[in-house]
């Protein structure tokens, strides 16, 4: 490289990058403390540390609202992605550390079905249904009643037999 | 919190303290403007940060720093469009305004027109040189950033220096009639 080229590069290397605005540097130092915040949860959860019950009450918690979620309470294979990723070791003793006191289900809201024809020439009907569904879990040691309540969106595609 | 006597938040708020213009930098070379920029940035950290699990959570190296932001640029360009983010890229740089480069030598007109150039320079070109003077990488660590080697990545800041030196050279003959 020659002198030219080297001066060029000292020039440059005179010009300096701004660093973070102060909203910036506050955002990302917020960011940091949370980070290490669900890390140190993470650590305490997974030791049966000092966290205590609340801890696992939470996981537990949501173990449970995934599972309900993804059908398991209900038998139902629903594929539910999220409970696959969430299905931990740490998970399934968290559930045995609740009772499961009660369970209701019901429709929310429907809509008219629209009906369509396959292109095998099938007549079938598809509409929407909103289904709520409502776990109550208590807590064995403490005796905290938690209710998770869960909201699912079908779709419901039958046959149509008649008109 | 504390792993192996180290304050992990206290470890990355230094770590950020002292990477983060060089990261800036880069990051204002490939984003629309600076909250884009800084939303990079976080975004990387996130990332950064789930890589590290498996150091303990400690600070990461700069090269898998700049590689992230990267990865995670190419990602926003991509889902926004290239072509859409390269033409707003060139607006903001002749705005002036949003300058990814310490505007506090503003005064010193070589700066200005050195910081303008190097702006004007073709992406691939700018990055290289972005890495190796801001970020300061090897050329062995900006080819592992952008998956070329050493010796292209080289050469692309060989080529970079000269375009700029024969721009600068132009201007100057202009300016003195």
């Amino acid at each position: 490289m020659d002198n030219t080229l080297k001066d060029l590069e000292s020039s440059l290397e005179t010009l300096t990058p701004r660093g973070l605005s102060d909203v910036g540097r506050d955002d990302c130092h917020q960011l940091i403390d949370q980070l290490v915040e669900a890390n140190e949860f993470s650590a305490n959860n997974l030791n049966r540390e000092a966290g205590g019950w609340k801890g696992t009450a939470a996981a537990a918690a949501i173990a449970l609202g995934i599972g309900v979620s993804g059908g398991w309470f209900l038998g139902v294979d629903r594929n539910s992605s999220l409970f696959v990723e969430n299905e931990k070791a740490g998970d399934a003793e968290d559930v045995l550390a609740f009772e499961h006191l009660d369970h209701d289900a019901w429709i929310l809201a429907t809509e008219s079905p629209n009906v369509y024809v396959t292109k095998l020439g099938e007549i079938r009907e598809i509409s929407r249904e909103v289904e709520v569904t409502e776990e109550v879990i208590q807590h064995r040691e403490s005796g905290l009643v938690v209710t998770i309540e869960t909201t699912d969106h079908h779709v419901v595609d039958t046959p149509k037999s008649d008109f | 919190m504390s792993v192996s006597g180290i304050d992990l938040g206290e470890a990355w708020r230094e770590w950020l303290g002292e990477s983060a213009p060089r990261l800036l930098s880069y990051a204002r070379a490939r984003c629309n403007d600076v909250h884009e920029a800084e939303d990079l940035l976080q975004d990387a950290l996130i990332k950064l940060w789930g890589y590290q699990k498996e150091r303990e959570c400690r600070p990461p190296d700069l090269p898998l720093a700049f590689s992230v932001m990267r990865y995670l640029a190419l990602d926003r360009g991509r889902r926004k469009g290239r072509r859409e983010k390269r033409d707003r890229k060139i607006i903001q740089f002749q705005s002036g305004e949003d300058h990814w480069l310490d505007p506090t030598l503003e005064d010193a007109e070589d700066s200005e027109l050195l910081r303008k150039e190097v702006e004007e320079l073709p992406d691939k070109l700018r990055e290289a040189l972005t890495l190796k003077i801001w970020g300061g990488l090897t050329f062995a660590e900006i080819g592992s950033v952008l998956q070329i080697s050493h010796n292209t990545a080289a050469s692309r800041y060989r080529y970079a220096l000269e375009q700029l030196q024969k721009k600068l050279n132009h201007l100057q003959t202009i300016k003195n009639g």
